[in-house]
């Protein structure tokens, strides 16, 4: 391995492949690391030594970012993949559903969905991991029949380390400690203190306390201080859905990614479209990809890492005739269930602030296995507590649908003074654990293609019992919540309560996209090792979403960062990822 | 990307925010404003009495009233610019450089110190050879895109055949454009008012104009619905959601000159680079701004709430969960 001329590709540019990309740039080991990006970049300089050189487009403008609207799309967003040219086909079985169109579709843009989320920086826990001996111990509450459950190859403490280094990587900011017995130990504080904390946020939380759960400060990728060189975020609550225009937000573009082309050693290449894996034997030879306007270009590396989220990575992997049959399996997506109240009569205003400053983990089940002797309830996931919804989608409602289908006395622009659908708005969401099966899987479609000519996903998924079990059994107490958080000589209406899916027509929103190239020790039943390798590919890994083994019930970001710096490690040292963890960024640890 | 700040800059900027928001503009900066509208802004109703049609039209949808919380008259989507917000982007690609999406980071409504005084949404953003292909066909149609674009002909015949496999479409998977919609629309309008009325729309009572609009193609009316939404509650430099005094320019919350939907729904509008706390590096403490508070209640909130507001809020909640037992079959 001291061979120091190999050249590496990344296809990718998001919360994995940055973190993968960093760590070979770093390792001294590449002479040449391409980070392919299907989308465009919305900053510039970001090479540039000098954070506040660091320019980005981004901006607080809702019509840019998902509100402009097509005849046939319901959000065109400026960073999103656009449905009229890249649709896909959602297959749900269970309800006779087949739709063409946008399916949980994530940012393709430099840095990837990160820079669009409000991103919560959770970590798994160590009995998230080993989902299936729960399962074997507490068979009477946790039932997993019919689905294709494994443990991890990993373990939590395996990927503890990963977990601190993508922490202080990407700058998070978390309370001193989280709630025992849900929170997972760990090695070293996070490396911020929560920020200004959302009154809607608090208004909930002391709900949640009143019901006699454990609501804490939400760990998240953005900053409370100042943050090598990047400015503490200024709370302007266009957070969820928009970029951040002053580079508070821990996007991977402006830490890893821009680590990594900071050491000259890294090539970005945006609106390159990868979209064939040139397989030579057990290596993967080049990557076949199209530039900005549809030109068809091949580029040979030694090593290959896709990193494309999880449906356009085993898409990918379709394309180019891998022939593993359990390619796409196992797609996972948490089952978000939704508790909204209409809470009068003062505003919440949960248009200032981080979108998600508050939660609890009381339904996501204790942190470690030998716990859950006394648990008896159903594996959910955590709670986020959150308010109202963008300015313009809000007055679609009344002038649309709700306006007219209720027939409200007050004309739409009372109901945009009232607010009853932002400003008095407050909702629990419910991220929970859903199951992998076999049938829930990413397929090419037959018949659709997006523009360049390339076969589109077609995706079929249903619900397991274990989610909605434990979505309907949530819900009474999401409610609960709710109703306790009306301060006093106040009220709260409940105007939803149940699972978000089915309120969007079947199609999952979600955008934790998980599976489809699982992590296993068995080729016969997994997709890739502990390391992220493909089975009996000598020189391909997969380094984002795809890899889950189970889905757990937190916000997947933070764990595809740390797996994504794990493979890049894996990748230079297989046996011992740690020691190149340790060479790389010794400081942090 | 914009540094800390420190508590007395905070301070500073945001006291001479509200006053330089306030004044005119200064002349270098309203040129470089100027040009880059004049480079994107291209309209697309020729007939001055299509256009009037189209500004009624969005007049009644979000209509002028009296807004109950001050007695003040409150402008409706006509007053706020509405029509122009689509006629901008009708005619997006009749412009040197389209404006679909606007720049960034920051409008000139919220500055501190240096940053934040130049309105850098006044440009558009460049458009990827993709998102132009997309944005053409939503604004010309399928067929309008391929002939003023013939380079796109292959990629057209691929979103066509999607079309058809989706079932949205013509049967050959073609797609109307917004300006087809719009004309057709308008014409319509523009007709119905004749046969009946035998006069134009424009000359019409608001009460005949309603009359019409019930009568109109609802797809058509549901898409002026969108836009207006957009046009009445998006940033203004899309050309809707103006300030009341167009000679000047918008302000931020705590300016004279706030957009007219903004003020409406009482929202402050784009933030940056303000925000809305600023973290004092002494203290290792974040300061709020009284008026706009992040994590307490909003200063003067009623505490007490009449029955007419509780009796809609009952009303609408109840209508909300029935919707969704509809759609959950």
């Amino acid at each position: 391995m001291a061979d120091r001329n190999k050249t590496a590709v990344v296809i990718g540019s998001g919360a994995g492949g940055s973190m993968a990309a960093r760590v070979l740039a770093k390792s001294g080991r590449f002479q040449r690391v391409t980070v392919l990006e299907k989308g465009p970049n919305y900053f510039k300089l970001l090479d540039h030594p000098d954070f506040r050189k660091v320019v980005t487009s981004f901006s607080n403008d809702e019509i840019k970012f998902g509100s402009r609207t097509g005849p046939q799309t319901s959000s065109d967003s400026v960073d999103d993949a656009d449905p009229l040219l890249d649709p896909r086909r959602f297959i749900n079985p269970s309800f006779g559903v087949n739709v063409v169109g946008e399916v949980n579709s994530l940012p393709q843009i430099v840095g990837g969905g990160l820079n669009h989320a409000d991103w919560k920086a959770r970590r798994l826990r160590p009995a998230d991991f080993k989902l299936k001996t729960l399962a074997e111990m507490f068979p009477a509450h946790i039932n997993i029949a019919g689905a294709n459950v494994a443990d991890w190859p990993l373990s939590y403490d395996d990927l503890e380390p990963f977990y601190t280094l993508a922490e202080y990587i990407v700058g998070v900011q978390g309370p001193a400690a989280l709630p025992a017995p849900f929170a997972p130990p760990r090695s070293k504080p996070y490396p911020m203190p929560p920020g200004v904390p959302q009154y809607v946020a608090l208004v909930l939380a002391q709900g949640a306390r009143n019901t006699g759960f454990h609501p804490f400060a939400a760990p998240m990728g953005a900053t409370s201080r100042p943050y090598n060189g990047r400015p503490v975020c200024n709370d302007c609550g266009f957070d969820g859905g928009f970029g951040c225009p002053i580079g508070a937000k821990s996007s991977p573009a402006i830490t890893a990614l821009r680590d990594a082309l900071l050491t000259h050693r890294t090539r970005l290449m945006p609106e390159a479209y990868a979209y064939r894996l040139n397989l030579d034997g057990h290596r993967v030879a080049s990557v076949s990809y199209f530039d900005a306007h549809g030109a068809s270009h091949e580029l040979a590396a030694d090593v290959f890492v896709i990193a494309a989220s999880a449906i356009e990575s085993a898409r990918l992997c379709l394309l180019s005739g891998l022939s593993n049959p359990n390619i796409g399996r196992n797609l996972m997506f948490h089952y978000q269930t939704l508790a909204v109240g209409i809470f009068l009569p003062g505003r919440l205003h949960p248009h200032r602030g981080r979108t998600v400053t508050h939660m609890f983990d009381d339904f996501a089940g204790p942190a470690q296995i030998a716990q859950y002797a006394g648990f008896n309830q159903p594996r959910g996931g955590t709670v986020e507590l959150a308010g109202g919804q963008p300015l313009i989608g809000e007055a679609k409602l009344y002038l649309g649908p709700i306006g007219s289908m209720l027939g409200l006395p007050g004309t739409p622009k009372d109901l945009m003074r009232l607010s009853p659908l932002r400003e008095h708005l407050a909702a629990l969401t419910l991220q929970g654990e859903d199951l992998p099966q076999l049938s829930n899987r990413v397929e090419l479609d037959p018949g659709l293609k997006d523009v360049f000519g390339v076969p589109v996903a077609k995706i079929t998924y249903q619900n397991h019992p274990y989610e909605i079990d434990a979505s309907n059994f949530y819900q009474p107490l999401m409610a609960e919540v709710l109703n306790a958080a009306a301060p006093a000589g106040t009220i709260v209406e409940i105007s939803f309560l149940g699972p978000a899916v089915e309120v969007s027509g079947f199609v999952p929103t979600s955008a934790h996209i998980l599976g489809t190239l699982r992590m296993g020790p068995d080729p016969a039943t997994s997709v890739t090792d502990a390391g992220g390798k493909f089975h009996g590919l000598d020189n391909l890994y997969a380094a984002d979403g795809s890899l889950f083994t189970t889905s757990g019930g937190m916000n997947p970001s933070l764990t595809i960062m740390a797996l994504g710096y794990r493979v890049g490690c894996s990748i230079i040292d297989p046996k011992e990822p740690l020691a190149v963890a340790k060479s790389i960024d010794r400081k942090l640890l | 990307m914009k540094i800390a700040l420190s508590r007395r800059q905070f301070l500073w900027a945001a006291s001479a925010g509200v006053v330089a928001a306030g004044l005119p503009a200064a002349a270098w900066k309203r040129w470089q404003v100027e040009e880059a509208r004049a480079e994107s802004r291209a309209r697309f109703f020729a007939d001055p009495a299509d256009y009037a049609t189209l500004q009624d039209l969005v007049d009644r949808i979000i209509p002028p009233d009296t807004d109950p919380n001050t007695g003040l008259p409150s402008p409706g989507a006509k007053a706020a610019g509405v029509a122009d917000y689509i006629d901008f982007l009708l005619g997006a690609f009749l412009a040197s450089r389209p404006f679909i999406f606007a720049g960034g980071p920051f409008s000139d409504r919220n500055p501190v110190g240096r940053e934040g005084r130049i309105d850098d949404m006044a440009r558009p953003l460049s458009l990827t050879p993709l998102q132009a292909l997309a944005w053409r066909i939503r604004i010309m149609g399928t067929q309008g895109a391929a002939n003023a674009n013939p380079i796109d002909a292959a990629r057209i015949k691929i979103v066509k055949a999607n079309n058809v496999l989706a079932g949205i479409g013509d049967s050959n998977g073609d797609l109307p454009g917004f300006q087809q919609q719009y004309r057709a629309g308008i014409a319509a309008l523009r007709a119905a008012a004749m046969a009946k009325y035998a006069k134009d729309f424009p000359a019409l009572t608001s009460a005949q104009q309603d009359a019409l609009i019930a009568a109109a193609d609802p797809d058509f009316i549901a898409l002026v619905t969108n836009h207006a939404a957009e046009g009445m509650f998006g940033n203004p430099e899309y050309g809707g959601n103006q300030p009341p005094d167009r000679t000047r320019p918008a302000t931020g919350a705590d300016g004279d000159n706030r957009p007219i939907g903004w003020t409406i729904a009482n929202f402050e509008g784009d933030r940056q680079p303000l925000g809305y706390t600023s973290f004092d590096p002494v203290t290792q403490t974040f300061i709020e701004e009284p008026n706009h508070p992040v994590s307490t209640p909003d200063p003067g909130d009623p505490s007490f709430l009449d029955p007419e507001t509780a009796q809609l809020v009952h009303q609408l909640a109840k209508g909300l969960r029935t919707m969704n037992r509809g759609r959950r079959r």
